[in-house]
């Protein structure tokens, strides 16, 4: 019973390892990776936030913003 | 001694001694495994790190190979937790005879309500309580590589420990 728990034990160390490496390299935490990780209706973007799915030829805007200089690149004035 | 490599990290197991167990003769296997680890995706300064869901795997393998002592392995994957997510998984299993330890490689697929698709290896030891009955835990890296679930562009990898409950028969 030792030996399995000190397995355990060497498994557990090896994930926190991972973290620790992963933090020394300069991984920020807590953004998102995946669309998933992010509220429904919302995807990740490429800056690892959460916010609204770009369409073609749109810049993508974060959650509940709006890009003023995307709106006055579309509209055109005679 | 198996090396083995996750991203930035590398990781070292030390080998189980070679002491029979019921697994090494088993003709087929069942398995539920429950995994939680690190992801992280990006690149440069852009990297970033997070929590994976709780990952709940069940499958059954079958071996059909002697020597080298293959087995075939598939099943459905679950992620739960902060998301429900589900699809399968397939692969290949080395279980060395006279060993405890196994390692295996093959695909995981996420099928709903993103898809996703990836490679995944493992590496771990099996402790028998019984013929029939043991505790695994595995060390689990998973590279995804494409569909919906990713941002364009990205690619996300995972390592996790899985602890899992194995059901041997002869």
């Amino acid at each position: 019973m030792r030996r399995s728990a000190g397995r355990l034990g060497a498994g557990t160390a090896a994930v926190f390892a991972i973290a620790l490496a992963l933090r020394a390299t300069g991984c920020t935490p807590g953004l998102c990776l995946r669309n998933s990780d992010c509220p429904i209706g919302l995807v990740c973007l490429v800056d690892g936030s959460c916010g609204v799915a770009p369409t073609p030829g749109e810049a993508a805007t974060d959650a509940g913003a709006a890009d003023a200089s995307t709106i006055d690149a579309v509209i055109e004035i005679p | 001694m198996l090396v083995c490599a996750s991203g930035a990290a590398l990781v070292t197991f030390a080998a189980p001694p070679a002491i029979g167990s019921p697994a090494d003769e088993s003709l087929w296997k069942a398995e539920i495994q429950a995994g939680y680890g690190i992801a992280v995706g990006g690149s440069g300064t852009a990297m970033s790190q997070r929590p994976t869901a709780l990952t709940i795997t069940a499958t059954a393998a079958i071996a059909f190979a002697d020597d080298p002592p293959l087995a075939a392995y598939g099943g459905l994957v679950a992620e739960t937790l902060d998301r429900n997510a589900a699809g399968a998984v397939a692969g290949i299993e080395l279980r060395p005879h006279g060993s405890r330890f196994h390692l295996a490689g093959g695909a995981t697929v996420l099928a709903t309500p993103y898809t996703l698709w990836g490679a995944t290896v493992s590496a771990g030891v099996c402790l028998h309580a019984t013929r029939a009955v043991g505790l695994c835990g595995d060390l689990q890296v998973t590279a995804f590589l494409g569909g919906s679930d990713l941002p364009e562009g990205r690619t996300v990898s995972q390592a996790q420990l899985a602890i899992g409950l194995v059901v041997d028969a002869p």
